[in-house]
């Protein structure tokens, strides 16, 4: 059984957070910014990236959400856990990557 | 089981209730140009004319937000809540929004999530928080956190 199938939730957390390192430095190269808040980051986001991969970063931080606030009931399930890595998190990989 | 409070239309209603009382006061001034304002009146006055732009901001913002979830389908409710964010937004609020949709569908998600980067393009400062609500099988009641609002109907909403 992979870390998927046992701790999809978890496998969420880490996609999102790796996510965020690859954002934190496209920004601080970027524009040499930092933000303290998810908020203030997004509305920031919304604007200076492509819309599908704030799209990505957005489902990365909501399965990350859902995975550490939410009920086990709303955790993600496997198959999304694995969507979040193989698309999302590759999306924004890709991008941070050839910005930088 | 949560309770969920059905309020149409709250900024709205509260946009023209504040335009009602501006009106109002305008019409006080001219009549008893001596009136007495307490120290309260002042303060909530300047806190009220302060508010308003980013209250109209906000609803304009939401309704097009509303419009364009409307249109994408598979989405079931929109249901919203403002949270005090003191110094971060000069509206100093966030609203929360929770999209509910059936079950998971990468497809429908992104939609949802690109139209939240639109909204929060066009309404920039104002601040905005995101999240899917998946039902998965579960009645509305059992998935809206409490405090929540609906913010109309998606599709047979009447005005």
């Amino acid at each position: 059984m992979s870390i998927l199938d046992k701790c999809p939730d978890w496998a969420s957390v880490v996609a999102f957070y790796s996510a965020l390192h690859f954002m934190e430095a496209f920004l601080k190269k970027q524009y040499n910014i930092d933000f303290q808040h998810h908020e203030e980051r997004h509305t920031f986001l919304s604007h200076t990236i492509p819309r599908t991969v704030f799209s990505a970063y957005y489902r990365l931080y909501d399965l990350g959400f859902t995975s550490r606030y939410k009920s086990t009931s709303d955790a993600p399930t496997s198959e999304e856990a694995d969507s979040a890595i193989h698309f999302d998190l590759k999306e924004v990989e890709n991008f941070a990557i050839s910005i930088m | 089981m949560l309770e969920i409070a059905e309020i149409d239309k709250p900024f709205r209603d509260l946009s023209y209730g504040l335009l009602a009382n501006e009106v109002k006061r305008f019409g006080i001034s001219i009549n008893q140009p001596f009136a007495v304002f307490t120290d309260k009146t002042r303060l909530w006055t300047n806190i009220l004319s302060k508010a308003m732009p980013w209250l109209l901001k906000t609803e304009k913002a939401l309704q097009d937000f509303r419009e364009r979830i409307g249109k994408i389908k598979n989405t079931r409710e929109l249901y919203l809540n403002i949270r005090e964010a003191y110094g971060r937004t000069p509206a100093g609020y966030i609203v929360d929004i929770r999209v509910i949709i059936p079950d998971s569908n990468r497809e429908t998600e992104y939609q949802v999530y690109n139209a939240f980067g639109e909204l929060l393009e066009m309404a920039n400062p104002l601040l905005f928080d995101l999240h899917i609500i998946k039902l998965k099988g579960r009645k509305l009641e059992e998935v809206i956190p409490e405090g929540f609002w609906r913010y109309g109907w998606m599709s047979d909403y009447i005005y």
